[in-house]
C-alpha cells in the first residue's frame, strides 16, 4: 500500500510540475502575443491566463450550472452505450453468427461522421437532453464492444480447457472466466470513449441546444472579442469535465482490476 | 506402489486413433494405441514431440475425442468421467487466473462444482499446507516464481479429490532445482492419496524417476512402441538417482527409444 502511495505521489509531482510548465508557457506566449508583437485582436489568438481565470471565476456559478447539464447528459449516455457494448461484446463472443452479422453494421456506424449524425437526430427527437444522451452513447458503444471483445477473446486455451474439465456451464465459464479476463479490455474501451462522449454531447449543443455549455461556447463565439475571455473558460471547463470523467474511469480500473500489471507494486517471488 | 496392480484395470485405452485436419490435409496424431492403466500407478507417456502423448492425454480428460476406438475409466466413458470431475488436470503452464489469489485460484474447481465457501475453505487450508505455500496463500499469481505457481496448479487439480491427476509435462518449464523438488513432492503426494497419475514428459530420468510404468511413444504417426516396468526404490533423491538401478533402467528405457527410431527409419 505505502508503495502504491508513494508511486502514485510521484505520479502526481511529475503531474504538477508538467502542468506549471504549461502554465507559464502560456502566459509567456500571451505577453509576447498581446504586448510585444502587436497582432490584430491578440485577445482572440491567446489571451492571458490569468484573465481567463477571472472569467472563470466571475461567470462560475453559470459555467458549472451549465457544465453538470452537459455533463450528467453525456455520463448517461456513457454508461447506456457502454451497457450496449458489452452487451453486444457478449452476444458477438457466444456465436460467431452474431459477429459477423454485426460487425458491418457496427464498422459503418462509425463512419458517419457525428457532426453530421447530431444536427439530423436533433432534427427528428427535438430533445436537447435526450439527444444529448443519445449521442455520447453512439460514440461509446462502438470502442466498449470491440475492445471487450478481444478481451473475452484474450483467454488462452488451457484456461478453456481447465473450466471443460470441471464441466463449467457456459454461464460459469464467463462469470469466472470470460467476463474477468476481459476486464482489461473493457476498461480500455472505456477510456477511449469517455472523452469521446463528452465532445459528442457538446456537439449537440453547437447544432442548436437551449442549454450546456456548448451553448456558452457558441455564444461567446458570436459576440466576438467582449466575450473571449468567457469562450476560453468554456473550453477549459469542457476539458476538466473529460478530465474529471477519464479520471474516474482510471481510479475504477485500478480498483476492479488490481492484477493488472502496471497497477503491481512488487516483482516475483523467488521460491 | 505394485500392491494393487495386479487387482484392478483402472483405464482402459482400447484401439484409439486421433486424425487431426480436414480432408486431404489429415494427420494422424495417434495410430490404434491400446493399453491398461492401473489403480493407483504412476504411468509416463514418454516421446518426442509430436508422438500424440498430449493428445493421449486430452482424450483421456475429454477434452478430444478420439477418431475411433474406444477409452474406458472405471466402467465410464470419458465424458461422464468428466462431467462427474473424477480427474483433475495439470497443464505445462501453471494456467491461473491471475485475478486470484493462491486460496482462490485453488478453490475454483469447488466453487465451480457449487459448494458452499464454509465448505471449501478448511479444503483448501489443507492443500495449501500441503503444496507448502501457508504464506503465500493471498499472494496473487504474478508474486509466484514459477515453481509455486505449478505447486498452486497441482493444489488446485487435487481440491476435489479427484481419483485420477493428469499431468500434461508439468515440470518441464521448471529449472533443475525445482524440478527435482517437486517430483519429490508430487511422489509424495501419490503415497499420501493413492492417485492414479498419467504423467507426460519428454524426459527419460523424469519418466524413470517417477513412474512404475513408462510407456515408450513414436511419432508420426503417434503409436506406442513398448511399455517397461520400472522398479521403484526407497532412499533419497540422491541415492536413487545414483543407484546403479537407476541407471541401468534409463539405459532400457533410452534404448527402447533408439529402436524406436531406427523403426521408424527403416
Amino acid at each position: 500500500m505505502s508503495g502504491w502511495l508513494r508511486k502514485s505521489g510521484q505520479g502526481s509531482g511529475v503531474i504538477l510540475i508538467w502542468l506549471a510548465g504549461v502554465l507559464a508557457l502560456w502566459e509567456a506566449a500571451a505577453w509576447y502575443i498581446n504586448d510585444v508583437a502587436h497582432v490584430l485582436a491578440p485577445a482572440s489568438k491567446l489571451p492571458y491566463l490569468h484573465l481567463v481565470l477571472e472569467a472563470l471565476a466571475n461567470h462560475w456559478s453559470t459555467l458549472a450550472k451549465q457544465g453538470i447539464i452537459t455533463f450528467g447528459n453525456s455520463i448517461t449516455g456513457f454508461l447506456i452505450g457502454a451497457a450496449v457494448g458489452v452487451a453486444l461484446a457478449i452476444a458477438m463472443s457466444l456465436s460467431r453468427a452474431v459477429e459477423l452479422t454485426l460487425s458491418p453494421y457496427m464498422i459503418a456506424s462509425q463512419m458517419v461522421p457525428i457532426i453530421g449524425l447530431a444536427p439530423i437526430l436533433y432534427g427528428i427527437i427535438h430533445d436537447p437532453a435526450m439527444s444529448r444522451v443519445l449521442m455520447a452513447g453512439y460514440v461509446t458503444f462502438f470502442p466498449v464492444a470491440i475492445n471487450m471483445l478481444r478481451g473475452l477473446k484474450s483467454i488462452k486455451p488451457e484456461q478453456e480447457e481447465l473450466m471443460r474439465s470441471y464441466a463449467a456451464s457456459t454461464w460459469a465459464t464467463y462469470a469466472k472466466l470470460r467476463l474477468m479476463a476481459s476486464l482489461p479490455g473493457l476498461f480500455a474501451g472505456l477510456k477511449l470513449s469517455a472523452p469521446l462522449a463528452i465532445t459528442a454531447s457538446i456537439i449537440v449543443e453547437l447544432m442548436g441546444a437551449p442549454n450546456g455549455i456548448g451553448v456558452l461556447m457558441l455564444s461567446s463565439l458570436y459576440y466576438g472579442s467582449s466575450q473571449v475571455y468567457m469562450f476560453w473558460s468554456t473550453i477549459l471547463m469542457s476539458v476538466a469535465i473529460g478530465l474529471i470523467w477519464f479520471l474516474l474511469v482510471t481510479l475504477a480500473e485500478r480498483l476492479l482490476t488490481p492484477w493488472q500489471p502496471e497497477f503491481r507494486q512488487q516483482g516475483g517471488q523467488e521460491e | 506402489m505394485s500392491l494393487g496392480r495386479e487387482k484392478e484395470k483402472e483405464i482402459r485405452i482400447d484401439d484409439v486413433s486421433m486424425v487431426f485436419g480436414r480432408k486431404g490435409r489429415e494427420v494422424t496424431a495417434l495410430s490404434s494405441v491400446s493399453f491398461d492403466i492401473y489403480r493407483s500407478e504412476f504411468v509416463s507417456l514418454l516421446g518426442p514431440s509430436g508422438c500424440g502423448k498430449s493428445t493421449l492425454l486430452r482424450l483421456l480428460a475429454d477434452l478430444l475425442q478420439p477418431t475411433s476406438g474406444r477409452i474406458t475409466i472405471g466402467e465410464e466413458v470419458p465424458r461422464e468421467v468428466r462431467l462427474k470431475r473424477k480427474y483433475g488436470i495439470v497443464f505445462q503452464s501453471p494456467t491461473l487466473f491471475e485475478w486470484r489469489t493462491v486460496k482462490d485460484n485453488i478453490e475454483l474447481p469447488m466453487e465451480v462444482l457449487g459448494l458452499k465457501k464454509s465448505e471449501y475453505s478448511a479444503i483448501s487450508n489443507r492443500l495449501i499446507d500441503m503444496v507448502g505455500l501457508t504464506k503465500f496463500k493471498d499472494h496473487y499469481p504474478w508474486q509466484l516464481s514459477g515453481g509455486m505457481q505449478q505447486r498452486v496448479a497441482i493444489a488446485r487439480a487435487l481440491s476435489l479429490d479427484p481419483p485420477i491427476l493428469l499431468m500434461d509435462e508439468p515440470f518441464s518449464a521448471l529449472d533443475e532445482f525445482t524440478k527435482e523438488k517437486l517430483q519429490l513432492d508430487l511422489l509424495d503426494i501419490q503415497k499420501q492419496t493413492n492417485k492414479t497419475i498419467v504423467f507426460v514428459t519428454h524426459s527419460i530420468p523424469e519418466a524413470v524417476f517417477l513412474s512404475d510404468r513408462v510407456v515408450i511413444m513414436s511419432a508420426h504417426p503417434g503409436r506406442v512402441h513398448s511399455i517397461l516396468e520400472m522398479e521403484r526404490e526407497e532412499g533419497s533423491y540422491e541415492q536413487i538417482r545414483n543407484s546403479g538401478r537407476f541407471h541401468e533402467m534409463t539405459a532400457k528405457v533410452r534404448e527402447c527409444f533408439q529402436l524406436s527410431k531406427q523403426q521408424l527409419h527403416a
